[in-house]
């Protein structure tokens, strides 16, 4: 019978690197994975590229079919409806609040990192702490403390960038000898034209009145461009392909299917990561957690799963990691009846509502060439404007008007049936549209609010006969003012650019979210970065885990993932979720060892529940 | 960023064209003629796709024998003097050769080369994702790079 240190529940871009980092140290751990995966090959059954080419609609979810048993949230399951609440939610995460929560995640093996775009900035250290500005929540931690652990992230996801840029340009404290793993990824074509136009230019914030000075800015990327030789002290870094083998010559070669498919491996994928796993990391699939186990002081024991067919297991270890992602962890707690002193658990869901514009340019921007998004305007992140509007990051957005409108077949549908044009008149028009094709996408920090949650729905189970999430969310004024803003900044860019603006919240079925602020509509997408569930603090009265990602009150649980953070501030989250669950990797490590020196040298147990030998079992399943 | 595409509905999983009853005649030549002349690609740009004959299947089956036959023997130069239902039916096979799916709701791809051979991407002078990269860089380009990687240094911005 195998004994397990740790069992790490959800194989996503959090679980699989704590499972390496633990391997690495010679760790017994079980990754119990909802998903399908094939076991010894790592990839979930059917061939991801092909289904996704078949796919009708090309949404995040669309390379996988969901098994009834591990049901995810697609994005089509919302639509626009008129009348309030003006929006209907199907499928696996049912809601019941003012304005949809508009984003999704997907549960196979490697998780949501399966499909992610791939940017990959940091946090800025002003973002740690946003109760100065008067909003949101304090971290228990610094920049400078994750610091060490960015670097460490940098070199798991393996990613571009250029530290010159990203410290002169986004005022990030780069010591001068940082270099990234890789090169920056050259400019696209739009971010070019954009830079021409741009770059030194000032547009008015209409909400602070303030002056921002606009330049085009490479995003750091967790996809493979050219290795920095100078990194790592001049050792240089080798970049990683399919299943994370060293593949030198891996490039991202521009298949511009990142979301939600990098056909060339080129992306990071936690399958990278599960690819260089030791052999002390054990994954089982089709492994539904349903519990977490404790002792009567509390302690984490294990967890209780099912099989897809129902059957129920158990397994047991000294240390269990929910790595389920934000939304399931937060159900997981909750199934548990755990860490809950606080009663946040579930509470300050957080994503970054993203308002989008759309236009023409006057000439040929390149679309759907490379990455959907390489490059962003930086300006509206900081500082105190912060006090009055939502800050914001702007991706360029070179995929044309994909997220806002869906693929090209929308604009061929335009042309056919309500221009009523054929033969070389639609050739020409077609070709023309889509070629000058941009958006801009500007994703608002959203703070943390109580009222914006996960719970149990009362009554609505999934197959497993496990109670679905049931959302209840919306967007304060801090958000909306920040829109507001950002649509005016949209429309002085587009006027510096000579663009058409094509903008336009219509029809009110494909735009779930939307509102009203100030007598004009807008319509929010989601991010997908959901954050928030089981939030991270200084005490156990007002958070759900501590600065290492523990639950205050049970020794051994420790929930990872964006559900720890207190801000999301305005980078998309991922390295800083992955720093964190590095961070955690330490301080599990540090406790494992603790146990395993002489006895002695142990506390004396304090009440006869800990008396049993070290609660260690073996897997029961 | 992400990218929820507001698309509704999916794959309905059956590889459209396969299992059409309407015997190969001589016909495909005139679907040919028929498709250049409602998309604005000539025939042999089209022959090009390898998907007349697919596509010819797909038409065939899709609108019926009698509609289809209709189409073909019509062959309209499309334009207003259309009646409603032979636009709706010229529409729906320029649909299918410009993005390789039968329309919906939900839209029917046809088969992952039907999507790479969408024309709406050749209309734009571009590839679909996915099915053929420009190589590293390409996407800064002026044109499109179809060729393999072509080692772009990064960091030049
Ligand atoms: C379309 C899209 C684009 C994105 N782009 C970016 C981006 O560019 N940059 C960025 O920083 N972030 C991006 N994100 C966010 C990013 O994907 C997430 O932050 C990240 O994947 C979260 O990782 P995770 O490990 O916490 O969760 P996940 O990756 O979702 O992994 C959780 C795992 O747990 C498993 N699981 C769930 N429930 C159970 C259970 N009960 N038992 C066992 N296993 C379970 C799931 O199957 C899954 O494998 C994007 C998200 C989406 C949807
Ligand atoms: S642009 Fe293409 S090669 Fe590059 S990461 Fe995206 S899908 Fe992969």
């Amino acid at each position: 019978m195998t004994r397990y240190d740790v069992i790490v529940v959800g194989a996503g871009v959090a679980g699989s690197l704590v499972a390496h980092r633990l391997g690495r140290h010679g760790r017994r751990v079980l990754v119990l994975e909802a998903g399908a995966g094939v076991p010894g090959d790592h990839e979930p059954s059917a061939d991801p590229l092909i289904t996704y080419l078949t796919a009708a609609a090309k949404v995040p979810g669309s390379p996988y079919r969901a098994h009834p048993a591990a049901p995810w949230p697609e994005v089509t399951d919302l639509s626009g409806a008129d009348g309030i609440p003006g929006f209907r939610a199907v499928g696996h995460l049912r809601q019941e609040g003012p304005l949809p929560y508009a984003s999704g995640y997907v549960r196979v093996n490697g998780g949501t990192g399966n499909v992610w775009t791939g940017l990959a900035p940091r946090m800025l250290p002003e973002d740690f702490d946003t109760e100065s500005f008067g909003y949101g929540r304090r971290w228990p931690l610094t920049y400078d403390d994750l610091e060490r652990h960015y670097r460490a992230a940098e070199e798991e996801l393996g990613v571009a960038a250029d530290a010159d840029e990203q410290r002169e340009h986004v005022g990030l404290p780069f010591p001068d000898d940082y270099v990234f793993p890789m090169r920056a990824l050259p400019a696209s074509r739009v971010d070019r034209l954009l830079a021409a136009r741009l770059d030194g230019r000032r547009v008015k914030d209409p909400v602070t009145l303030h002056e921002v000075e606009l330049r085009v800015v490479g995003t750091p990327h967790a996809r493979n461009s050219v290795p920095d030789p100078r990194y790592d002290g001049g050792r240089g870094y080798v970049p990683r392909g399919r299943h994370g083998r060293p593949a030198p010559d891996s490039r991202c070669v521009g298949n511009a299917s990142c979301v939600p498919h990098c056909p060339s491996h080129a992306k990071y994928t936690p399958l990278k990561t599960q690819g260089r796993w030791s052999t002390t990391v054990t994954l089982r699939d089709r492994s539904v957690v349903s519990r977490v186990l404790v002792d009567g002081r509390g302690r984490a024991t294990g967890v209780k799963y099912r099989s897809y067919g129902g059957e129920v297991s158990v397994a047991h270890a000294d240390v269990v990691v929910l790595a389920a992602h934000a939304v399931e962890n937060a159900r997981l707690l909750l199934l548990s009846r755990l860490a809950d002193r606080s009663g946040q658990v579930g509470r300050n869901l957080m994503d970054h509502p993203v308002l989008l514009t759309w236009g023409l340019l006057p000439e040929d921007a390149g679309p759907y060439r490379g990455p959907g998004s390489v490059s962003g305007l930086e300006g509206f992140r900081t500082g105190t404007a912060r006090r009055l509007r939502a800050p914001f990051r702007v991706e360029l957005g070179a995929w044309g008007w994909a997220w806002a409108k869906g693929s090209v077949d929308a604009d061929v549908h335009h042309f056919l049936t309500e221009r009523g044009l054929f033969g070389a008149e639609l050739r020409r028009a077609v070709g023309d549209r889509i070629r000058r094709q941009f958006t801009l996408q500007f994703e608002m920090e959203q703070s943390a609010d109580p009222a914006n949650r996960v719970t149990l729905h009362p009554h609505e189970r999934d197959p497993l006969g496990l109670p679905r999430p049931l959302v209840t969310y919306d967007l304060d004024e801090h958000v909306k003012e920040g829109m507001a803003a950002a649509r005016t900044v949209s429309d002085q860019i587009f006027s510096l650019l000579g663009a058409e603006d094509h903008t336009d919240y219509t029809p009110v079925a494909a735009w779930p979210g939307r509102f009203e602020h100030g007598g004009r509509t807008y319509g929010y997408r989601g991010a997908g970065h959901a954050a928030g569930t089981h939030i991270m603090g200084d005490s156990p009265a007002t958070s759900v885990v501590d600065a290492w990602q523990r639950c205050w009150d049970h020794p051994g649980l420790y929930a990872i993932g964006c559900g720890s953070m207190p801000s999301v501030a305005t980078s998309n989250p991922t390295l800083t979720m992955a720093a964190l669950a590095l961070r955690s990797t330490e301080r599990i490590e540090a406790d494992l060892a603790a146990r395993d020196r002489p006895a002695s040298l142990v506390p004396p147990p304090a009440s006869p529940a800990a008396i049993a030998p070290s609660p260690i079992r073996g897997a029961s399943a | 960023m992400n990218k929820p595409f507001q698309e509704r509905g999916a794959w309905t999983g059956r590889q459209l064209g396969t299992d059409a009853r309407v015997p190969i005649t001589d016909d495909l030549h005139r679907f040919t003629e028929l498709s250049a002349r409602l998309t604005g690609f000539d025939g042999v740009a089209l022959e090009a796709t390898g998907l007349a004959e697919v596509y010819r299947a797909v038409a065939a089956e899709r609108l019926g024998a009698e509609r289809y036959a209709r189409l073909l023997r019509e062959l309209p130069e499309p334009d207003g003097a259309m009646d409603g239902e032979l636009r709706a039916a010229a529409r729906a096979v320029t649909y299918l050769w410009y993005t390789g799916s039968w329309p919906g709701p939900p839209p029917t791809v046809v088969s992952p080369r039907a999507y790479g051979e969408g024309l709406v991407w050749k209309a734009a002078g571009l590839k679909a994702p996915a099915t053929d990269p420009g190589g590293y860089g390409s996407w800064g380009e002026e044109r499109d790079g179809s060729g393999p990687g072509n080692g772009v240094e990064g960091g030049g911005r």
